[in-house]
């Protein structure tokens, strides 16, 4: 059986690596057939999820593992973010409404805003798993550019 | 990302290019906290040549803003491409900034 096509992406959690992340993640939602705007989505959820990382999960610590595995599914791209930092609650992750005069919390808002799915798991031994989903709309080309049923 | 401060009589108009995360966003910052710090009766930040922009880079957009009326100042945003005014529609602050099409604009105000 042929495996699902994916992209593995290995980085370490220094800011610096965010741009070119956004470039990889941008140029795999423009394969998949995502439609320019849906592209911007992809970028800044995954940007804002890593900021998380890299800002909670490892308080500002440089130099530990980030592992980002992006999915082509026929009717979805879907990005895995794997860490190994500060354990959390799924449930304790959760959107809250923008706030101006506290805009700290925006970050999971916004990847809830541009996202069909976001699930948060407790991974195996340290870290968290974050999964990122976004569908393939009717009438946007396929993986590949040929256009979708 | 570049950064650029010119002021224009009372005003002074931060030009922002490129793009706007974790790691450029201290750059910004910087050059906000300066302005705010020497009291600009106007500070105008033109954005039309920023792609991208992240919620740290609303979040020290929200943070000049903030300074800006600690002293009574006035704190206006220009120029917002597709992509930053989405951010900052998700993030439901258009209301909350002034907003103008250009730094001309913002730099003549709401009677302009």
């Amino acid at each position: 059986m042929a495996e699902t096509e994916s992209l593995e992406i290995r980085l370490t959690s220094d800011p610096r690596w965010l741009r070119v992340l956004r470039a990889a993640v941008g140029q795999v939602g423009h394969l998949a057939g995502l439609t320019p705007q849906a592209v911007d989505h992809l970028k800044l959820a995954v940007d804002e999820a890593c900021a998380n990382i890299i800002v909670h999960g490892y308080e500002g610590k440089r130099g530990q593992p980030i592992v980002a595995t992006l999915y082509l599914y026929p009717d979805r791209l879907e990005v895995r973010l794997r860490d190994f930092g500060k354990k959390v609650p799924p449930d304790s992750i959760r959107p809250q409404e923008p706030d101006a005069s506290r805009p700290g919390g925006l970050g999971v808002h916004l990847i809830h805003a541009c996202m069909d799915e976001v699930v948060y798991e407790s991974a195996e031994g340290e870290g968290m798993v974050l999964r990122l989903v976004k569908y393939l709309r009717e009438g946007a080309e396929g993986p590949g550019g040929s256009p979708r049923p | 990302m570049e950064v650029h401060v010119r002021n224009h009589e009372r005003a002074a108009i931060i030009e922002v290019r490129g793009e706007v995360d974790l790691y450029t966003s201290p750059r910004m910052r910087e050059a906000i906290v300066e302005t705010t710090s020497a009291k600009a009766p106007t500070v105008v930040v033109d954005l039309s040549g920023v792609a991208y922009m992240d919620s740290s880079g609303v979040a020290t957009l929200v943070e000049g803003l903030q300074l800006s009326r600690g002293y009574g100042g006035t704190f206006r945003l220009a120029g917002l491409g597709g992509a930053v005014r989405e951010v900052f529609k998700f993030a439901k602050l258009e209301k909350v900034f002034e907003i103008y099409p250009d730094a001309a604009r913002a730099l003549a105000g709401p009677q302009g």
